[in-house]
């Protein structure tokens, strides 16, 4: 945990302040509406479709148990007893009243939270690997760089009105992208340079939306110091050079498209020489401060716990094995594990957690992950550090929760946005098709023997459930006032990136789970081995089985 | 018209000329970019302070050549979320060194003043009907920044000790 | 796309986001089947301007297009009967 010093504190009680003020100058009538919107979008506040909405900033996701025990009070005081886990590894409330906010602001800054830049056209909640810190393929950890990007982010006076919204995202682990980072207006992969010292490969212009991006390399190797400086660098040109005329083409991807990563790169550079070595960059000195005020984790010296983890996915409690072997990670320490709880159980709104769930993980987190905990951009929760001895005990615990589905990366682990339910932008709902996939795919076995898959889905093309990068996708759609969902494959968010196609004409909203049952029925009977994942049977064959699979019982 | 300038309630000095109207011989007036060029030669004669007034899009390079003549540098924000002018001011403070008024003028509220102020401005013409006593107080919001800018040339981990 | 009528106004209320319909007596209501269906354009488009000089009470006010058949006033689209009736899925609490 970043722990915050006197000046991290006064910002955001500070900012809770000054929202106090903005929503009274409101209601006063002092301030329009069309005015206080991009007021209270930077401090995450929207108007959906049946009620305010507020997004709370879970900077790189990580929490404290204590941290988790507020927004279960925020959820229970001021909501209706849930919140939204967002792929921005944030939270979001569905039903704050107005004048209710800056007290939640309040609450949230009494234990070092925020809303600040969760929407607004301005820098983002940066994100990172769910996994940082504790991933044995990490070569360092990522998340002091996301605070100093939060830090040199929070209301940067000359960022605060960019033409689009903008989203960081980085990774320290080089071989394995778990953060999307080709899918972010910058994606920052920590690499190691030529002498072996660490740097950042700089990734320009991905996104999805309607107009999906697979991110371009701007710079191979951006020597580490300089980073704050290269991003300051990219924001002008942006700031400057992005659209302002169409908010469709407003995103940097386009302006890298449309100047070419090339000409794009060329004017970067060109600023960062400029002001490559003023004061923009972060010390020596300050890094190790950021770093130090990093909880570490205290870590026993325990065996290597590979071989019993082993024998757990086989013993005799197959539930437990299951879940052993599908939402547990090998830890870089020995002895430990990397839990991933699944907040998707078969049937209910993927990533909905409820106030008591939320107060049960906090001591749960006490208990078995040093107090601390992660929400990932797959929309469930990580305990980073739990000992394998422990796990049994923990796996108890959260199936009396209705939080030990073992279906992480698998088919029913499917990210979803809030879709037409709640959505002012959506065409389609997207819950109660991830309810019925969970209903209809919820035996174990079948899913264990189709094995790796990702199922993403968003109710319109602004594709905040990033239906383009799921193995499989699924859009809503509306077709003269009635749900209508296309389907798509191919999609991947890792080192691998690629963008899913269209199979053919949008189903509607009865038939589309039978589809997506009969391309995989289809995949089983096609796959070469039950080492050939989906994608990658997708890949050697292509979509045309898939497509007739799929069309097969259509009714047009 | 009223203003706020270097935090405080002044009166507009200057005439905002259009690009008809034609030169007054004394006092203190604001051209577009286009008529300070075009009119260049007629300018050195007469007396009275010369502004520029620049439209978003028009940026701080385009006027760098001009900025040893200007006593008043004003930037336009046609709607307050159109955020180019606070490169433009930043750039011109930081880049090329011009140190007299900097005014933001169009639809500018009490909620830019903090970051336009960070961002070189010391002058403010606020979109009408809004209330400049008010508005004093959106230079008070945050007691502390993070990051370098115009007003601050070191982030804040270079001015104390955390 | 211009609005098919006939149409009834909303809006969101200031205080709490809830969605709300003009009645005949252009008052706010947060029944639906209270709200005023318009059958002309001129008189949609003089309460759309009256109601946007309300929002102290209602924040963006705009016109969805009703069945012309139907007794009481039933939207056209998914969109505009979700947001009349709430979400069509369960709350994660009642769960």
């Amino acid at each position: 945990m970043y722990q915050y010093d006197a000046i991290d504190q006064r910002i955001v009680e500070e900012r809770a302040a000054q929202f106090r003020g903005q929503v009274t100058r409101r209601l006063a009538g002092e301030i329009t509406e069309d005015e206080f919107k991009p007021l209270r979008l930077q401090n995450g506040l929207y108007m959906q479709l049946h009620a305010y909405m507020l997004r709370v900033a879970i900077p790189y996701g990580l929490l404290s148990s204590k941290q988790l025990r507020m927004l279960a009070r925020i959820a229970r005081v001021y909501d209706k007893g849930y919140g939204h886990l967002s792929t921005r590894q944030n939270i979001q409330y569905n039903w704050p009243k107005l004048e209710d906010v800056p007290s939640i602001l309040d609450d949230l800054a009494s234990v070092q939270m925020h809303a600040i830049q969760t929407s607004g056209n301005c820098i983002r909640n940066t994100t990172a690997d769910a996994y940082a810190g504790v991933a044995r393929d990490e070569i360092e950890d990522p998340r002091p760089w996301c605070e100093l990007i939060r830090q040199w982010s929070t209301f940067h006076p000359e960022f605060a009105f960019l033409p689009r919204k903008f989203k960081i995202a980085v990774t320290g682990a080089p071989g394995d992208d778990r953060a999307a980072v080709r899918f972010h207006d910058i994606g920052l992969r920590i690499v190691a340079g030529p002498e072996g010292e660490h740097g950042f490969e700089v990734i320009v212009g991905g996104g999805l939306g309607r107009t999906p991006f697979v991110g371009k390399v701007v710079r191979g190797f951006l020597p580490k110091q300089y980073l704050l400086s290269y991003l300051e660098a990219i924001l002008r040109v942006y700031n400057v050079h992005g659209r302002r005329d169409n908010k469709y083409k407003a995103r940097i991807k386009v302006l890298v498209d449309a100047l070419g990563v090339e000409e794009f790169s060329r004017l970067v550079e060109e600023e960062w020489e400029l002001i490559r070595d003023t004061s923009i960059d972060v010390t020596e000195q300050e890094l190790a401060r950021v770093k130090a005020f990093f909880i570490p984790a205290h870590y026993e010296t325990l065996p290597s716990a590979d071989s019993k983890l082993a024998a757990m996915k086989l013993g005799k409690n197959r539930d437990f094995g299951l879940w052993v072997g599908n939402n547990v990670t090998p830890h870089k320490v020995d002895g430990y594990g990397i839990v991933t709880i699944s907040v998707k159980a078969p049937g209910k709104p993927p990533g909905d957690i409820t106030d008591t769930q939320m107060e049960a993980v906090a001591d749960l987190a006490d208990r078995f992950s040093q107090s601390r905990l992660v929400v990932t951009h797959m929309q469930n929760l990580v305990f980073p550090d739990v000992k394998v001895s422990d796990l049994e005990s923990l796996w108890r615990e959260l199936v009396k929760l209705d939080l030990a589905t073992a279906n992480a990366g698998k088919l029913t682990d499917m990210i979803c946005c809030p879709g037409l339910d709640y959505c002012a932008l959506a065409n389609a709902t997207s819950i109660p098709i991830a309810e019925e996939l969970g209903r209809h795919f919820d035996d174990m076995d079948y899913l264990s023997d189709i094995g790796e898959v990702s199922l993403k889905m968003s109710g319109c093309i602004n594709a905040c459930g990033h239906h383009h990068i799921g193995n499989i996708g699924i859009l809503g759609i509306d077709k003269r006032g009635e749900e209508f969902y296309q389907l798509m494959l191919g999609g991947s968010p890792g080192n691998d990136a690629s963008l899913g196609k269209i199979l053919g004409p949008a189903f509607a909203k009865h038939e589309i789970v039978a589809a997506v049952g009969r391309v995989l029925a289809r995949y089983l009977e096609l796959r070469e081995s039950s080492d050939e994942r989906f994608i990658d049977a997708f890949r050697r064959v292509g979509a045309e089985p898939f497509k007739e699979a799929a069309y097969a019982d259509h009714q047009g | 018209m009223r203003i706020i300038k270097d935090r405080q309630i002044a009166e507009d000095t200057w005439l905002h000329l259009d690009d008809e109207t034609a030169l007054p011989d004394s006092g203190d007036v604001t051209l577009s970019l286009e008529r300070l060029r075009r009119d260049s030669g007629a300018l050195g004669a007469r007396k009275g302070r010369l502004g520029v007034r620049l439209r978003s899009e028009q940026l701080a390079a385009d006027v760098g050549d001009l900025l040893e003549h200007l006593a008043l540098v004003c930037v336009e924000f046609p709607k307050f979320t159109d955020g180019r002018g606070y490169t433009t001011g930043r750039l011109l403070r930081d880049r090329h060194g011009y140190t007299r008024e900097l005014r933001a003028t169009g639809h500018v509220l009490q909620d830019q003043l903090y970051y336009l102020a960070r961002c070189g401005y010391n002058s403010f013409a606020l979109a009408p009907g809004k209330s400049l006593e008010r508005a004093l107080d959106g230079f008070e919001d945050f007691s502390v920044s993070y990051q370098a800018a115009a007003d601050s040339r070191e982030p804040i981990f270079r001015r104390v000790t955390r | 796309m211009a609005l098919q009528l006939p149409a009834v106004l909303s809006g969101s209320l200031t205080l709490t986001g809830a969605p709300v319909y003009l009645t005949p007596g252009r008052d706010w209501t947060r029944n639906l089947q209270a709200a005023q269906v318009f059958g002309a354009s001129e008189e949609l488009e003089a309460a759309l301007g009256w109601a946007r000089t309300q929002e102290a009470v209602v924040c963006d006010p705009y016109a969805f297009s009703v069945d012309a058949k139907a007794e009481l006033p039933t939207p056209i689209s998914a969109r505009e009967r979700i947001r009349a009736s709430g979400p069509t899925v369960g709350l994660a609490r009642a769960s």
